[in-house]
């Protein structure tokens, strides 16, 4: 990848989510449609979905949960948008930021003026015990993962090591719960509606050392969609654009045992140099920032990833209220996964939708000051795959 | 090379967990007795307990697997009624996958068979290296006299015409077929053994009566007999006449009697306090069969041959009871998918523990790759993986039931000894819990075969870390 471009030419003219949670009213295709509605009637100056050129939808636990393919279909049908084409994305906890990133790239080639991403999670029909996650170390029948590995452990294996070698401190951990879980509030859209205290983290179930309960983000139902748009075609929508100015995506190895050190993620740091480098901005540039703290330590090892502060000085970062909402570089004012939920397909598409609400002020009570450039960061697997997405407003 | 069969070198594995008789008395409203049974741990079965008896038996004999020709594996406990135990262990001892297995099943004279077996085939040329297993973990009833004193254990002979060791001799029978001692098919405890003194005294002396016999027509005198339980080897002692050693098997009474494992155990604790030329005679008996009489003699000394692994730690009854049910297969459910193609596929490397080192920058792949994880080279020499290492990251969980390991187990990733890569030279599993030792960044482990749980009901094999004295600790 080359370096910054004056612009990409792509932006942001819609978003929308259903509140995520324990909708056992809602089935799959329901959510989607909540979303959909929410994001086409977020449209400054209206949109007709005829004008949608073709859509992408990041999903995950379709398979595994319905027990039946999923395809574009699984978008198409549901919003009536056949014979159209739609395009499933599944790269794990980071389907939903690389659903907007080949959108992207499609308004990009030019090829289509207006298209639609949308992600979506039915994960609560099953108990949590039941699910992928829960289960994983049972229903594994692969030697290639150590047997009774869990996705806690995936990133507790990260948490051990910091504590060994940096000396990241346990109170660190429970920072980054107590902040998000009091910016979670806020949001309308989040499952937790309470705050939780330091007590509260520690007398949690332990899950994972030195991970407890509240340490991890909840499993949950939810849908987001996005209508990302050319900048032409977006000033004729849109009152306050939006654009994309940066796009990054990294790969690593599959299984622990292969990475070489447990003090990071790998895939962070290069998704963000990729783009940084698009959108010509350092980390210090980021006005705000939504995070993928699936588990308190994922965000931790974020700050230092994205170069927010040094590696290893996570600690002394979170404490010293940088990332707060009244901080110099507000993370996860959502409340973040953590506060929020986590349906695999919709997290990503979720976060971008939180950015586009922060740089045009239409945030709330959680709104973070006059934000102009926002970031948003998503993790796959253990960091197996890392997409970090940037959006600016139009100057 | 010469034309009678010796043991060039003896393995003994006995499970760590030992339940205390006082314990089972205590339970039972019983007399109290002294004395301890060992017993299997969750992760455990007579299938893990042969694999590393097996390991030691031809470190012993400095017998590298793939110049062993066959395997007979003798259980009366073994997790499948059907599929081969035997071939189930040479996979995991990475043995030549043209190895001839045999399983002696369904009776604890097994272990002095399988010795028989063994030395008529080196003689008899059709193999050049025999390993002979005894393992058993054997349950009894609450009430039965046989509770308390059935126990779990492993014993393994590397088999061939060295000269070395201990030479095996011509093994008398005494068969009645009376059940005096019976598993029922499908029961999971075995019962009878109301009447040891019975058994010792039908069976065990005609045995080593006939052996004493045949041997005296040759002027010979016997030096010990060695049989499964001390009390019931003196009534055969005594058929041997004279001043005769009457061993047991090596801490009987803190293990109890390992079926088919016994006769072997007996053997290595015999050769341990033998003199070169002592004349022995090896019983099996209480097997609901019969008894078998086997006239050995030690060559060598024991201590370079003889190798015995042990650390007992002790338990309580419902742990006991616990451990017990844990390892009772249920009704398996239907297989979602089958998982043989992938099993045999990838078994030389995840199973039989073979990695790849890259011939450009030596990085260790494992499990199998085929371009390198450090350089993207793509040739490779494949070595054995190294079996020890040291934790580069751990975490305890507490989630995620996978029985049959109890919760929490503790997962970890180590690098293993003088492996080369940056991303290569790491292996990841879960970490056998050790009492009294916390995982640590950088604790020394070492990897040993358990039972992984089951797939749709059938018992899954694998690897773990277990701690091990690191360097500069005892």
């Amino acid at each position: 990848m080359s370096g910054a471009r004056s612009s990409l030419g792509v932006a942001i003219v819609g978003a929308g989510m259903t509140p995520f949670g324990e909708r056992f009213d809602q089935s799959y295709e329901d959510l989607l449609v909540g979303a959909f509605r929410a994001c086409v009637e977020s449209v400054d100056r209206g949109f007709d979905p005829d004008d949608i050129g073709a859509a992408w939808l990041a999903t995950t636990f379709g398979s595994f949960i319905r027990r039946e393919a999923v395809t574009g279909a699984s978008l198409s049908d549901p919003l009536r948008l056949f014979p159209k084409p739609v395009t499933r994305v599944e790269n794990a906890c980071a389907s939903g930021s690389d659903a907007i990133r080949n959108a992207a790239f499609a308004i990009m080639a030019g090829i289509y003026d207006v298209v639609l991403v949308a992600g979506v999670e039915k994960m609560r029909d099953i108990p949590t015990r039941a699910s992928l996650i829960g289960q994983r170390g049972s229903v594994s029948h692969l030697w290639w993962h150590a047997r009774g590995t869990s996705t806690p452990m995936l990133f507790a294996q990260y948490a051990t090591v910091q504590m060994e070698k940096y000396g990241l401190s346990r109170s660190a951990l429970t920072d980054v719960v107590v902040k998000n879980r009091a910016n979670g509030i806020l949001n309308p859209n989040a499952y937790h509606t309470d705050t939780v205290g330091p007590d509260d983290v520690s007398a949690s179930a332990l899950v994972c050392s030195p991970l407890h309960l509240l340490d991890c983000c909840p499993t949950t139902d939810g849908a987001a969609a996005l209508l990302i748009a050319s900048t032409d075609a977006a000033r004729a929508l849109s009152d306050d654009v939006i654009e994309i100015t940066g796009l990054g995506l990294a790969s690593d190895v599959a299984y622990s045992h292969w990475k070489p050190t447990f003090d990071g993620l790998p895939v962070t740091a290069e998704a963000a140099r990729s783009a940084y480098a698009m959108a010509g901005i350092e980390p210090v540039d980021v006005d705000v920032a939504e995070l993928h703290d699936c588990f308190s330590v994922a965000e931790l090892l974020a700050y230092e990833d994205l170069g927010f502060c040094e590696r290893g000085k996570s600690s002394a970062f979170v404490a010293s209220g940088a990332t707060q909402r009244t901080g110099s570089i507000p993370c996860n004012p959502s409340g973040g996964l953590i506060a929020k939920g986590h349906p695999i397909g919709a997290t990503g598409v979720a976060q971008m939708a939180e950015v586009y609400w922060q740089l045009r002020g239409e945030a709330g009570r959680r709104q973070v000051g006059e934000p102009q450039i926002g970031l948003t960061h998503n993790v796959g697997g253990n960091g197996q795959v890392c997409c970090v997405n940037i959006a600016r407003r139009a100057k | 090379m010469t034309n009678a069969a010796y043991v060039a070198g003896l393995g003994s594995y006995l499970p760590a967990c030992r339940l205390e008789l006082a314990e089972i008395a205590a339970a039972s409203a019983g007399a109290p007795r002294t004395g301890s049974i060992a017993v299997c741990d969750a992760d455990e079965d007579a299938v893990t307990m042969a694999v590393a008896a097996c390991e030691l038996a031809m470190d012993a004999a400095g017998t590298p697997p793939e110049t062993v020709d066959k395997l007979v594996m003798a259980t009366s406990s073994s997790p499948f009624a059907e599929h081969s135990a035997a071939a189930e262990v040479s996979r995991a001892l990475a043995l030549r996958s043209d190895v001839s297995t045999v399983d002696l099943a369904a009776s604890a004279r097994g272990g002095i068979l399988g010795l028989r077996a063994a030395a008529d085939a080196v003689v008899g040329r059709s193999a050049n290296r025999v390993l002979v297993v005894g393992s058993d973990m054997r349950y009894a009833d609450e009430g039965s006299p046989l509770h308390g004193r059935l126990g779990g254990g492993a014993a393994a002979a590397l088999i061939d015409t060295g000269g070395q060791g201990i030479r095996l001799g011509a093994v008398f029978s005494c068969r009645h077929g009376v059940p005096s001692v019976w598993r029922l098919a499908g029961a999971a405890t075995v019962q009878g053994g109301a009447d040891p003194r019975f058994e010792a005294t039908v069976n065990a002396a005609p045995a080593v009566a006939s052996a004493v016999a045949a041997a005296g027509a040759g002027g010979q005198v016997f030096s010990f007999v060695a049989g499964p339980d001390p009390r019931l080897a003196a009534v055969a002692g005594r058929a041997a006449g004279g001043e005769v050693a009457v061993v047991g098997p090596a801490r009987f009474n803190e293990t109890g009697s390992a079926g088919c494992a016994d006769s072997l155990l007996a053997l290595a604790a015999a050769w341990s306090r033998a003199a070169p030329a002592d004349l022995g005679v090896v019983v099996a008996y209480e097997s609901g069969a019969g008894a078998e009489a086997m006239v050995v003699e030690a060559i060598s000394d024991a201590s370079t041959r003889c190798r015995l692994a042990s650390s007992p730690r002790f338990i309580n009854y419902l742990d006991y009871l616990r451990l017990r049910q844990a390892t009772q297969l249920v009704t398996p459910a239907p297989a979602p998918w089958p998982t043989g193609p992938e099993a045999a596929r990838e078994a030389p490397y995840v199973y039989e523990l073979t990695a790849r080192r890259c011939r450009r920058c030596g990085s260790l792949n494992f499990p199998r790759r085929s371009i390198c994880i450090d350089c993207r080279f793509d040739e490779f020499d494949e070595v054995p993986l190294p079996r020890e290492g040291e934790l580069v990251t751990w975490n305890r969980q507490y989630i995620a039931a996978i029985a049959p390991e109890p919760l929490p187990v503790v997962i970890g990733v180590a690098r293993v000894d003088e492996a080369g890569g940056g991303r290569g030279g790491q292996v990841s599993a879960m970490v056998v819990a050790s009492p009294g030792v916390e995982p640590r960044i950088g604790l020394p482990v070492r990897l040993v075969f358990r039972r992984v749980g089951e797939e749709s009901g059938v018992p899954k094999y694998g690897w773990k870390f277990e701690a091990r004295p690191g360097k500069g600790q005892s």
